[in-house]
């Protein structure tokens, strides 16, 4: 059985990895109400700077921080261009990813790789110390659930904020921030930068754990944080107790799965997709139909 | 609550069944990851299928194959090197860079050997250490470029299109523009950064007046290939492919590796591996050298070309579609 | 103090839709002033709001606040010394956070939103205490979202949540307008309840004449952009309702409806 453990803890790694990307998604379009495309940029840009500071020899852990703050600017510039140059929401955020493309290939050169020789967050000395006597999927895991929920609260806390308040406040009802006396403008750069931040940190993260940047790896991504985002908050609809970060990281696992349930159920290749997808709305639809019960016996 | 718990275990049940159902038996399991459908790679995964049989294996004896498809999807491509890895397959077979990238991060926890094939610079993309070993398609570019001066005498500049992230494409032009001179040709070398730019840059070297183009193995180019040989035939400028689906589209020749010999000879190594005569971390990467010269003579003759007899004796008539 | 000095607005300048609404228009409300602003459709009542609270830009003119020219200001610094409660009674909270949390953001208006946390646990018996002053047992509903509540509720919160901080002066647009006759009523009493008990200036376009002239001190009437009816103090007392709809008709008349 140890092969259905095996294939269990690696799908909840990437669902754990990629949940940090749902995180941003959810800041984006379920906080903000703002479609922003800039995350097809700004996850390859945490891999591509990720995978040139490993190469250079950076300390594996200092590369997390330098590709969230990079991802802070790639926000930063979506929310300037939308709101100082009143650019549309979905463009502004088009407008940066396409840039970011060309970025990307300038920071690392062309697709880069990196050797099994150099560390990485999983392999180096300090996480060797903590989790050595584990095999490197489970330390893959324990380390990915460790960001995951370090952030999840970080973000809970943070939504519980003054500032996390008006954040939602600014996608619910931008006129009443204003009648706050607070530039809806900035409050929504803000919620960019955060959500951006995550993105590109999820992004360094893949770099670590496939070991690679490569300029195709954004494509899609934004399209499976929306669809994390819904797959968890429909399922979680009305149980109030789940937060809306807890159920969007269960979405990401449960999609991951999805792909996973796909291959290895050996169906035919190309079908990948369209069974992941059907099987995405079937969840949905469950989830919906377990809605409209709590409704009518409500 | 009782509908989450449902879901959860129907989905628990079904992955355990999938799971478990195909390590049931003993036989050794290849688990082969191909990047995406594409002429070149097809070929090379049912060369290497072929070589497996040709060393002596038989199939559902010795070896069974797991083929995954990853839809040209890098998180794919993870999750199906991790379904492998999650099997404890015997070896993993990566055909293109990202599927070989992919299996080898995913084979790290309990060193599964890997082999891949169809990937140009197998030390760029850093699978040239460790368990793991493969054949290189790296282009038989001096042959090319000879074979460009046997039948167009009196040209001066060839035209490449080429993707600039993919480092396959790059450390390519570089050979082309390290060994041009040597031919007396000049190389007029024109970058997209994806697939939908690659007529428009095909434009751009027309323009310029290049004598003909020459392709690479890059994706985004062979992808759009008929687009393009469309504007290139109505100026009268020839293309020369590099392999022999390319000259099958409309290419006029080519000097190029045969993707099913490729996979043949991977899978020759991938026996030697399965038998246990040597492990993936012993056997160097091989490049394959034979190439062969492709003609297709409709094209050609519409370009004016005259085949020099001797070229003509060894050339492989791909004429057809 | 708000002092409208000269006000040049003109809408669409240099196409076919030009409309120049103001000419040198001029208004001053004292503190504790409560003027009720009445007029047809298009006579720059809900202009001249926009143009106090900094909504639209002024092609001419100034408007002072306390003496202090804020023209040039931006809309959103602005309201940090005004309340203002819209016709809509949906934009004045955020449907999906609870009356609470809208609550604790009106609390905080004027002072940074920075890392504290946003609901004050220790102020909560204060919201209910002013929440009580409605009368409408919201004091019970903090937790409830906002989005649940009834339009006449959510305007009675969006009352409060506008006169919780310190303002200069509370601008109400039209704000019974959407509500319908019993709880536009109740709304209106409680504004003026509230204005009393916290002594605000207060400025209150309305299309409701009884309103108009049954409460507050000051009454202008305006059309085209101009002032044509003002009463103060006893003067406006005196006033009946009938008093203004016959001027209302003339102006009417004389545009030949």
């Amino acid at each position: 059985m140890s092969n259905f453990l095996d294939l269990v803890v690696g799908t909840i790694t990437q669902g754990l990895i990629y949940a940090l990307l749902s995180y941003g998604v959810y800041i984006t379009y379920r906080i903000l109400d703002f479609p922003d495309l800039t995350v097809d940029g700004s996850f390859p840009l945490g891999a591509a700077v990720t995978a040139v500071l490993l190469t250079k020899g950076l300390n594996p852990y200092l590369t997390l921080p330098v590709a969230m703050a990079v991802g802070a600017l790639a926000g930063l510039v979506t929310g300037l261009i939308h709101v100082k140059l009143k650019v549309r929401d979905l463009l502004a955020s088009i407008i940066t990813m396409t840039s970011l493309f060309s970025i990307n290939l300038q920071i690392a050169g062309s697709n880069l790789a990196i050797e099994r020789a150099t560390d990485t967050i999983f392999t180096a000395a300090p996480t060797m110390a903590l989790l050595g006597s584990m095999s490197l999927i489970y330390r893959k895991l324990v380390v990915s659930l460790i960001l995951a929920v370090f952030f999840k609260l970080i973000l809970d806390l943070y939504f519980n904020t003054q500032s996390g308040l008006l954040l939602r406040a600014v996608g619910d009802n931008t006129t009443l921030v204003t009648t706050l006396a607070k530039d809806k403008g900035s409050v929504k750069i803000l919620g960019l930068v955060i959500a951006n931040t995550l993105v590109a940190l999820s992004g360094a993260v893949v770099c670590h754990e496939q070991r690679a940047f490569s300029s195709t790896m954004g494509t899609g991504q934004v399209v499976f944080g929306l669809a994390t985002v819904i797959i968890g908050t429909t399922l979680f609809k009305n149980l109030n107790f789940v937060k809306g970060t807890t159920a969007v990281m269960i979405g990401s696992v449960l999609y991951k799965a999805c792909i996973q349930v796909s291959i290895s159920l050996g169906l035919p290749a190309n079908l990948l997709k369209l069974v992941s997808s059907v099987l995405f709305l079937v969840i949905l639809v469950l989830g919906n139909r377990r809605k409209s019960e709590v409704n009518t016996s409500a | 609550m009782k509908k989450t718990i449902a879901m959860v275990t129907i989905f628990a049940i079904i992955l355990s069944l999938a799971g478990c159902g195909r390590s049931s038996n003993k036989t050794p399991v290849i688990g082969i990851s191909q990047y995406g459908e594409h002429a070149s790679l097809d070929n090379c995964r049912e060369g290497f299928i072929q070589g497996l049989k040709d060393s002596g294996l038989v199939e559902n004896e010795d070896y069974v194959i797991d083929y995954q498809n990853a839809g040209f999807d890098d998180s794919i491509a993870t999750q199906i090197a991790q379904n492998f890895s999650a099997k404890n397959v015997a070896l993993m077979c990566g055909i293109a860079t990202p599927a070989a990238i992919a299996c080898f991060a995913a084979a790290e926890d309990k060193d599964i050997p890997v082999i891949f094939s169809a990937i140009t610079d197998p030390v760029k993309a850093k699978l040239d250490k460790g368990n793991i070993t493969g054949t290189s398609d790296k282009l038989p570019v001096d042959a090319q470029l000879e074979l460009i001066r046997r039948l167009q005498p009196e040209a001066k500049t060839i035209g490449i299109l080429y993707t600039t992230s993919e480092p396959n494409s790059v450390s390519s032009i570089a050979e082309y523009q390290e060994k041009a001179p040597q031919y007396g040709f000049t190389i007029e070398a024109l970058g997209v950064t994806q697939q939908s730019e690659v007529t428009l840059a095909a434009d751009s070297l027309i323009a310029k007046g290049v004598d003909c183009f020459s392709n690479l193995t890059d994706n985004n180019v062979v992808g759009v290939l008929s687009s393009v040989l469309e504007k290139t035939n109505e100026a009268g400028i020839p293309v020369y492919g590099s392999e022999v689906e390319q000259v099958k589209i409309g290419c006029v020749a080519s000097a190029g590796i045969d993707y099913y010999e490729l996979g043949r000879q991977t899978g020759i190594m991938a026996a030697k591996i399965l038998k246990g005569e040597a492990t993936a971390a012993e056997m160097p990467y091989e490049t394959i050298s034979d190439f062969n010269y492709y003609i297709n003579s409709v094209a050609i003759s519409e370009m004016g070309i005259k085949v020099p007899a001797d070229i003509a004796e060894k050339a492989i008539e791909s004429g057809n579609q | 103090m708000l002092e409208l000095k000269n006000i040049v607005k003109v809408y669409n300048p240099g196409t076919i839709t030009e409309m120049c609404i103001f000419q040198g228009f001029n208004l001053t409300v004292a503190d504790g002033d409560f003027l009720s602003i009445v007029g047809s459709n298009g006579s720059g009542k809900t202009s001249l709001l926009n143009i106090i609270c900094g909504s639209i830009p002024v092609e001419g003119g100034e408007v002072l606040i306390n003496g202090e020219d804020v023209t040039r200001i931006k809309e959103f610094k602005r309201y940090e010394k005004i309340g203002r409660v819209y016709q809509n009674p949906a934009m004045g909270s955020c449907p999906n956070l609870t009356l609470l949390e809208n609550i604790s953001l009106a609390d905080n208006k004027g002072k940074k939103f920075g890392l504290k946390k946003g609901i004050n646990k220790a102020r909560k018996d204060y919201y209910q205490e002013q929440l009580s002053i409605l009368g409408l047992g919201l004091e019970d509903k903090l937790e409830v979202k906002m989005g649940s509540l009834s339009g006449g509720q959510r305007q009675a919160a969006a009352l409060i949540m506008a006169t919780l901080t310190p303002i200069d002066f509370l601008i109400l647009d039209e704000h019974t307008a959407a509500l319908d006759p019993k709880t536009a009523e109740t709304i209106m009493e409680l504004t003026d309840k509230v204005i009393r008990e916290k002594k605000l200036t207060a400025i209150m376009v309305t299309h409701n004449l009884r309103y108009a002239v049954e409460y507050g001190n000051r009454l202008i009437m305006m059309d085209k952009g101009h002032i044509v009816m003002e009463k103060t103090g006893a003067e406006k007392e005196a006033t009946t309702v009938n008093d203004v709809l016959h001027i209302f008709n003339e102006i009417s008349i004389e545009c030949g409806n």
